[in-house]
């Protein structure tokens, strides 16, 4: 089957109710395709990160280096609300359904940019965000439903042609902190949901349920109970409140059958006093049966982390030689600093290297496990680290080019000087023991082309400040991202060279993504309160 | 700009509207000497950066007063010290400071306004005096006089502490303020422009030069962009005499933007 065949038929699946597939259709369809990242040939983006694999790689050819700089925009539409728009809108079905904070959906027309329908889920001021904007990252879509998590934590399922609400159903209680900005993952008629609150104490877990009805059909804790596996990793009841949330959106092998899915750092962030021990399962990539959600494997970036590098960033899953041996790799380019590849099947730690500047590590045992340098934990007085709190990387998506091989990341340099405080836990409030103080001025940012293989840089676009902004590969040889100054560009894939730009007038905090409409390639991406599509003009 | 963003933007990933519990905080004047002994060990730690060390100013103000300017009350101080003032330099602490020691915090600034605050040396009139005879006016505007390089004066005395209104004359390199980055950009026709940073994204900088000309340069068209970090335009007064520099010092902290 090729994967245009698997598109359509996810396409179809989506209109269902019409067509009468049944979503166990979609299992098989997505069960049998060797390669998920060609789901969007047809010119759809059907999932945050445009694949199961996290390429954010468009398959779309129109675009090149060729006639990039004549690409211009054709609409721009302001959603209600305030604040950054952070999302990564999907298209299916010939309609775009994008997000804003803190929590609405509309479906545009591709054409003309019209909304179809909008719909808000109503958000008092007094719904806590401990530790992150009031944003919302996107939808998942299955069998004509949207599936969006709301910032009160709750999961809702949206019809998609009217907006009408199908279910909602709670995951976590907002007042203890819990909330949900990622979007979820539509995965074999299960909708996975990560929650948010590792500022707040929470507990962490990621969840499963069904697509049609809303039950909660597995719950994974990311945090084990005393008894369980990993659970002599954390002293006392430190558990309770042990963090380890799954505030971004995951990767799929449908292959394995395994969801890929990053936890976040424990609590308290900066003060580990009360968890002394490696406090699994946080700062980790956890491999999950999907049938089961139980883990078959982990691999923990950091162990007891102090410095709020938790490794929700996206796992990137490649098919790709390691020292000579072709692997299935799954690649992060984690927020501590350093580039990891493991084997995707067991976990093991085939690869790693610093991408960045970091200042906390001699560098990784034969087991990927950071030898430590002394002395660079959190520190009443101030410790002087690199990377910043907010990492080397963070949540903004890093894209794959099976055509170049290269991981390109969005990369902060940046060091901080990092606090230690007490801390008490108080439902609701922050759970952290410290703060940073940035070291701005001499901060930088860039789009870095790695080399998959080997982790090494290949090509670096350096930018005036740390970037925000999500990075899309393209069958054209394009890299497109953007800036906190508002820039939204295009670069040779190849080398780096920048081919082409717009100013979009606000910082861009989202990832670009691309689709077909009238059979002509988009491009769109947020950029401050709005979201701009381009196109190339008509040939005349 | 960059920097100015940063300023204002504390900790994590996030510019966040902290909530601040509704309970009625405690009269700061309860604080026992327990409290105020942990909240000046928080102040070293978090505040000091820009307060000064016993809070007796630095880039942010002097603390040794009595009334603060933001902070009619002890729960208007409590709130500012937990979440800062927006629009302002002043950061939320939000993420570092739990209600309790954000309290004891607020009760050890209280217990410095009713220290007796060292009153500066100078004469204000005399320094008023060496701002005009200096050419202060040349840099900075001062209620609604002056040019536009540095940064605006009339509040400054409000802004900053006197220690870091001293370094700033004598040693301004080291001082200078956020917004005020100084960079060289050196064309590919080997011209050089060098200033301070008015703007800069992916694909231009804007400079102004000491003339007050701003310059759009696209990137494309430089060799070299270099940040000075520790690079200032502001020249050094340390030629002036010990007294004349107290006056000086004296006259730019008493700029409160009073009428």
């Amino acid at each position: 089957m090729t994967g245009s065949e698997v598109a359509r038929g996810f396409s179809r699946a989506i209109q269902s109710r019409s067509a009468g597939l049944k979503p166990c259709a979609i299992c098989v369809l997505l069960a049998t395709a060797t390669a998920a990242s060609l789901l969007a040939q047809d010119g759809q983006w059907l999932m945050y990160s445009g694949s199961y694999s996290s390429h954010r790689f468009s398959p779309l050819t129109q675009i090149t280096a060729a006639n990039v700089a004549r690409l211009r925009p054709v609409w721009v539409y302001q959603p209600v609300g305030v604040g950054s728009v952070e999302t990564t809108p999907v298209v299916a079905d010939g309609v775009m359904y994008t997000t804003s904070g803190p929590t609405n959906v509309a479906a545009l027309n591709l054409k003309s940019g019209k909304p179809l329908w909008e719909w808000s889920r109503p958000i008092a001021a007094s719904v806590l965000n401990l530790g992150f904007p009031r944003v919302n990252r996107g939808v998942a879509v299955l069998d004509g439903t949207l599936y969006v998590g709301t910032l009160d934590g709750y999961l809702v399922a949206l019809d998609a042609k009217s907006g009408a609400e199908r279910w909602v159903t709670q995951v976590g209680e907002n007042p203890t902190g819990h909330a949900i900005t990622a979007a979820p993952l539509a995965v074999e008629g299960k909708i996975i949901v990560g929650i948010s609150g590792g500022e707040a104490g929470i507990r962490g877990f990621l969840d499963a349920y069904d697509a049609k009805t809303g039950k909660l059909v597995w719950r994974f804790w990311t945090v084990p109970s005393p008894g369980e596996p990993g659970s002599e990793s954390w002293p006392g009841d430190s558990w309770v409140h042990g963090g380890g949330a799954t505030w971004l959106t995951g990767s799929y092998d449908p292959e394995l059958k395994l969801l890929y899915w990053g936890t976040g750092n424990p609590g308290p962030d900066w003060n580990g006093d009360s968890r002394k021990g490696d406090n699994l399962y946080t700062s980790s990539l956890v491999a999950i049966d999907i049938d089961t959600g139980k883990a078959r494997w982990h691999f923990q970036f950091t162990p007891h982390d102090t410095h709020d590098w938790d490794a929700n960033q996206i796992p990137v899953l490649v098919d790709a030689d390691v020292r000579g041996a072709s692997k299935k790799l799954v690649v992060m380019a984690n927020r501590n600093g350093f580039y990891y590849a493991l084997d995707r099947r067991t976990g093991e730690y085939l690869l790693g290297v610093a991408y960045a500047k970091q200042t906390w590590a001699q560098g990784l045992d034969a087991k990927g496990r950071p030898l430590l340098i002394p002395n660079m934990e959190p520190s009443e007085k101030g410790t002087l680290v690199y990377p910043s709190l907010q990492g080397s990387t963070n949540w903004a998506s890093p894209s794959y080019s099976p055509s170049t091989q290269m991981l390109y990341v969005p990369v902060r340099e940046m060091g901080s000087i990092y606090y230690k405080t007490a801390v008490e836990y108080k439902p609701g409030t922050y759970y952290t023991g410290g703060s940073e103080k940035r070291l701005d001025e001499e901060s930088w940012g860039a789009v870095r082309a790695l080399d998959v293989q080997t982790g090494k840089t290949v090509w670096d676009f350096k930018l005036p400040s740390p970037t925000w902004a999500g990075v899309m590969s393209t069958a054209g040889g394009l890299v497109f991202s953007g800036s906190p100054e508002g820039n939204f560009f295009a670069l040779d894939a190849r080398t780096g060279k920048p081919l082409w730009q717009f100013q979009t007038g606000g910082a861009i905090r989202s990832g670009p993504m691309s689709f077909l409409a009238g059979g002509k390639q988009h491009v769109a991406v947020a950029g401050g309160h709005a979201l701009f599509v381009f196109a190339l003009p008509d040939e005349r | 700009m960059t920097r100015h963003l940063g300023a204002s933007c504390f900790a994590a990933l996030l510019c966040v509207p902290a909530a601040v519990s509704s309970a009625q905080p405690r009269s700061l004047a309860t604080a026992t000497s327990s409290d105020i002994g942990a909240g000046q060990r928080i102040f070293d730690a978090q505040c000091a950066w820009c307060h000064g060390a016993a809070g007796t100013g630095g880039t942010g103000p002097d603390l040794h007063r009595t009334t603060l300017r933001h902070a009619a009350n002890d729960r208007e101080l409590t709130t500012i010290v937990r979440n800062g003032i927006p629009g302002t330099e002043m950061p939320s602490f939000a993420i570092a400071l739990t209600e309790t020691m954000a309290w004891q915090t607020a009760a050890y600034v209280r217990s410095l306004g009713r220290a007796r605050g060292r009153s500066l040396p100078g004469s204000v009139e005399h320094g008023a005096a060496l701002y005009d005879a200096n050419g202060c006016g040349g840099c900075h505007i001062l209620r609604g006089r002056g040019n536009a390089l540095g940064p605006e004066l009339t509040t400054v005395g409000a802004l900053r502490g006197a220690p870091y209104l001293r370094d700033a004359l004598i040693k301004p390199e080291a001082a200078h303020p956020p917004g005020y980055l100084v960079v060289k950009a050196t064309t590919t026709a080997g011209n050089v422009v060098r200033g301070i940073r008015v703007n800069e994204d992916v694909f231009y900088v804007h400079v102004r030069d000491a003339r007050g000309t701003v310059h759009t340069l696209e990137k494309s068209d430089l060799s070299a962009l270099d940040r000075e970090l520790d690079a200032t335009l502001m020249p050094s007064y340390s030629r002036l005499a010990a007294t004349d520099l107290d006056d000086l010092v004296a006259y730019l902290a008493s700029l409160r933007g009073g009428r």
